[in-house]
């Protein structure tokens, strides 16, 4: 008994897409192999089953979406502020505006260099006899 | 004749004397410039190599200008590295130096330099910034030292004489001045045990933030008065990262920081308004700050009477932009608003 046939070959049979020799070869096979036989009958349904739906339409507002053309600036605000959306989008403005305002109007963040830290560092690249940095030895307390 | 001739007479040895007046004049002021410059060299040449000399000295040293204070100085130095333990009041600063290992540690911090800067002393870029000029010998600490006088060549400004062994090279004596010619400070030998650095410290602090050699394309290459770029490093203090560019005239260290962010003014720091820009200028010599593209930056300087405009010029100034303040707050914002979430 030959080996059983290959899902492609039940799929390009039951579609009529095998050439003469191979449908030759599948037909004889099917004829002694129940297994093969049962699997391109479901084929063969399966097949049928998808040839008996009709053409579907697609619902006119994707249609619009999709072929619609990109939304400009103008077009987002002006859909922002449509309908209800206009007093979300009005009060997070006033948010971030808020917190602008009030950042700039807020001291910075400031703090102190860590100046003493640096002199100190700055004393160690150069500590031969012969190092001008020997005053900085003697001035701390920045 | 007598009378044309007792004229005239004087008159040529009038003529005569101013020429060898002038002459002599020439051939001393030849003979100082001949000679002094070499022998300059020479003093120089001897101070590099002395920085390796085996020995263990003491240094007194007094700031005289505002504010007045004084350190003393233990330096323990030998062909292996040099060791340097600094007391000012209550404050004790140590430096160990070793060749490929760098550490110092002080009150405000410790730092580990696996890549310290080479900065030797160089002769000809000292040559050229400086005049030098020798003095007379004289004995200090039962030495014969020489006294050279380091006299800026850009503004013809004496800013440092030095008192130099004239046998081994070291410096026994250093004297900074002022604009105005008065000593601002000293640095002079307590006393000097030659052969023998001695036992040195051990550092046995808390750990150390490490220093990383780091890029510096974005230092400037040179700054004014020769200073030229040596090495740039990373290193972090009090939590803050900080880029080090080390810059050297051949003789002194210049340092400039950058650290991220804005800055309030440290106490005792009082400002300068230079050509427009605000820089803030620290207790002691050569220290100033200031801002700068969203950046603090904070100079430290060796030499005396330098004009920090042109110093600080090449750098950035300027407190931050309002679109940076209002960007800042939004990410403080946005950083509160995560805690709160979180």
């Amino acid at each position: 008994m030959n080996e059983h046939l290959s899902g492609e070959m039940l799929s390009a049979l039951a579609d009529g897409e095998c050439d003469p020799t191979e449908r030759r070869y599948a037909h004889e096979h099917l004829q002694g192999c129940p297994d093969c036989s049962r699997m391109a009958e479901q084929f063969a349904a399966v097949r049928g089953l998808v040839g008996a739906l009709g053409p579907q339409v697609a619902p006119e507002s994707l249609v619009v979406t999709v072929l619609a053309p990109p939304r400009t600036l103008r077009g987002t605000v002006a859909y922002a502020l449509r309908g209800p959306r206009r007093y979300v989008a009005g009060g997070l403005t006033a948010a971030a505006v808020a917190i602008s305002v009030a950042g700039l109007a807020a001291p910075p963040q400031d703090s102190e260099p860590p100046v003493e830290v640096f002199v100190t560092r700055h004393v160690g690249v150069n500590a031969g006899s012969a190092s001008g940095g020997e005053v900085l030895f003697a001035v701390s307390g920045r | 004749m007598g009378p044309s001739t007792s004229r005239l007479l004087p008159r040529e040895v009038a003529t005569l004397l101013v020429c060898m007046t002038l002459a002599a004049s020439g051939i001393v002021a030849g003979a100082t410039g001949a000679s002094s410059a070499p022998e300059a060299s020479e003093y120089l040449e001897k101070m590099a190599k002395a920085e390796h000399a085996t020995y263990r000295a003491r240094r007194l040293v007094v700031y005289l200008a505002d504010p007045q204070s004084a350190a003393v100085l233990e330096i323990h130095s030998s062909a292996d590295g040099t060791f340097v333990r600094a007391e000012a009041g209550t404050d004790v600063t140590r430096v160990w130096r070793v060749p490929g290992h760098g550490l110092t540690s002080g009150d405000a911090g410790s730092f580990e330099d696996a890549a310290p800067p080479a900065v030797p002393l160089r002769t000809d870029e000292v040559m050229d910034k400086y005049d030098v000029t020798l003095g007379e010998p004289t004995m200090m600490l039962g030495r014969s030292v020489v006294p050279l006088d380091l006299v800026r060549r850009a503004d013809v400004a004496l800013v440092e004489r030095l008192w130099v062994d004239r046998e081994t090279g070291i410096v026994y004596q250093r004297e900074l001045f002022g604009p105005e010619g008065d000593m601002v400070g000293i640095s002079t030998m307590l006393d000097m045990d030659w052969g023998e650095a001695g036992h040195t410290e051990t550092y046995d602090g808390p750990e150390t933030s490490k220093v990383v050699a780091a890029a510096s394309a974005d230092a400037p290459e040179r700054l004014a008065y020769g200073y030229r770029l040596v090495k740039g490093y990373r290193l972090e203090a009090e939590g803050r990262p900080a880029d080090h560019w080390v810059y050297s005239d051949g003789f002194h260290t210049l340092s400039v920081f950058r650290t991220d962010g804005d800055m309030s003014t440290p106490p005792r720091f009082h400002r300068l308004d230079i050509e427009g820009r605000e820089v803030w200028a620290g207790p002691g010599p050569g220290t100033w700050i200031w801002e700068g593209d969203s950046s603090t930056w904070v100079l430290v300087a060796e030499e005396p009477q330098l004009d920090v405009a042109s110093l600080v010029a090449p750098f950035p100034s300027g407190g931050p932009s309002l679109l940076s303040r209002v960007g800042s707050w939004w990410a403080q914002a946005w950083h509160w608003l995560t805690d709160l979430v979180t």
